[in-house]
């Protein structure tokens, strides 16, 4: 036991002995008149110190329950700090609808079971959004822009035609997007 | 005979050590499972008291989706600290998902997040070499009792990697 730990002891020194030895091991030309030196660098960068927090609010509708005459669909800004040179602008993304489509979807009792009903956006000046079964045509297109705090307010009504069966629950989501942009960007 | 036995005690009595800590683990365990739902809630979500809450003085409905400028990521790191943030008076779950640009894998997923709670540092499925991108940050809300999908919204904004 003793003579396996001098063993193991003495083989464990002469490695020590030889790792270090390269450490001190290097090419020096006592002959050179140049001066040696070791370059050192050190890139000081500022580091970015944003916390990567929300640094403003956009309320969106949760659920809304259609009546005929038209419901408020109300999309609102909170603490909105300081945007400079830029706007909050709140566009339509899609819906989760068959091609963006801005209808609702039910299940009737009796034949034809699958029922889907239009609705529309009207804006305060009268303007309507509705799409009438092309791709993708409300996508893109703006519904509130703020630079502050604020409210733009729409009214949801549906579009009502024979065809619809009554005593169904009608079912939809819209997708908002919502992005900072340059003040003098235009959204169609 | 004796050694053997003695083996077979040591193995039991570490076995049950194990599974004592396991059952102290489950017990003490942050809670991750909300059993109204039975749906898995991030657990690296926590509460946050931000400053966004301070303005806002009347109960109001609809979703608050919170809203982002200029995003910093560090270079080449999967690991990165950002504040993904369900706003305490929301009445619906989130789940966030990261895009870059126009790819269409997301680079971070979320579990579930409650009304109040935030996650503060994400793991994404990549890190990212410096430069500027787009970022969407796609928000799914969800009925707390029902799962039923609300409206949802994409923040979209830019993101610098450096």
């Amino acid at each position: 036991m003793k003579k396996t730990a001098t063993c193991l002891l003495a083989l464990t020194l002469c490695f020590c002995t030889a790792m270090s030895t390269t450490v001190f091991a290097a090419d020096f030309d006592q002959n050179s008149t140049a001066t040696p030196s070791t370059a050192i660098t050190f890139d000081y960068k500022e580091q970015p110190v944003t916390p990567n927090e929300p640094s403003y609010i956009i309320v969106i509708p949760d659920t809304i329950e259609l009546t005929e005459e038209g419901t408020a669909l109300c999309i609102e800004a909170e603490n909105v700090q300081d945007l400079g040179d830029q706007r909050i602008s709140v566009t339509i993304a899609g819906t989760d609808k068959y091609r963006n489509q801005m209808v609702l979807e039910g299940k009737a009792a009796t034949a034809p079971v699958n029922q889907s009903l239009r609705y529309q956006l009207i804006a305060a000046d009268g303007t309507i959004i509705e799409t009438t079964g092309g791709k993708d045509q409300v996508n893109g297109v703006e519904l509130a822009s703020f630079t502050e705090d604020g409210e733009v307010v729409y009214t949801m009504k549906p579009v009502i035609t024979a065809a619809n069966k009554k005593d169904v629950v009608y079912t939809g989501s819209i997708f908002f997007n919502i992005e900072l942009v340059s003040a003098e960007d235009t959204v169609e | 005979m004796k050694s053997k036995r003695k083996t077979c005690l040591s193995l039991l009595l570490i076995l049950i050590l194990c599974l004592l800590l396991f059952g102290l683990y489950l017990f003490f365990r942050p809670d991750t499972i909300d059993p109204s739902a039975n749906i898995i809630l991030d657990p690296s979500s926590s509460y946050w008291e931000g400053p966004l809450e301070e303005a806002a003085q009347e109960e109001q409905s609809g979703i608050r989706i919170p809203g982002y400028s200029t995003l910093h990521f560090p270079a080449d790191q999967s690991t990165v600290k950002m504040t993904l943030y369900n706003p305490e008076k929301n009445d619906c779950y989130f789940s966030f998902s990261l895009y870059l640009n126009d790819e269409t894998v997301p680079l971070y997923t979320s579990d579930y997040v409650r009304p109040g709670m935030a996650i503060h540092e994400l793991e994404l499925a990549r890190p990212l070499s410096s430069g500027e991108y787009t970022l969407h940050i796609r928000i799914n809300t969800y009925d707390p009792q029902t799962m039923a999908t609300r409206n949802s919204a994409s923040v979209k904004t830019e993101l610098i990697v450096e």
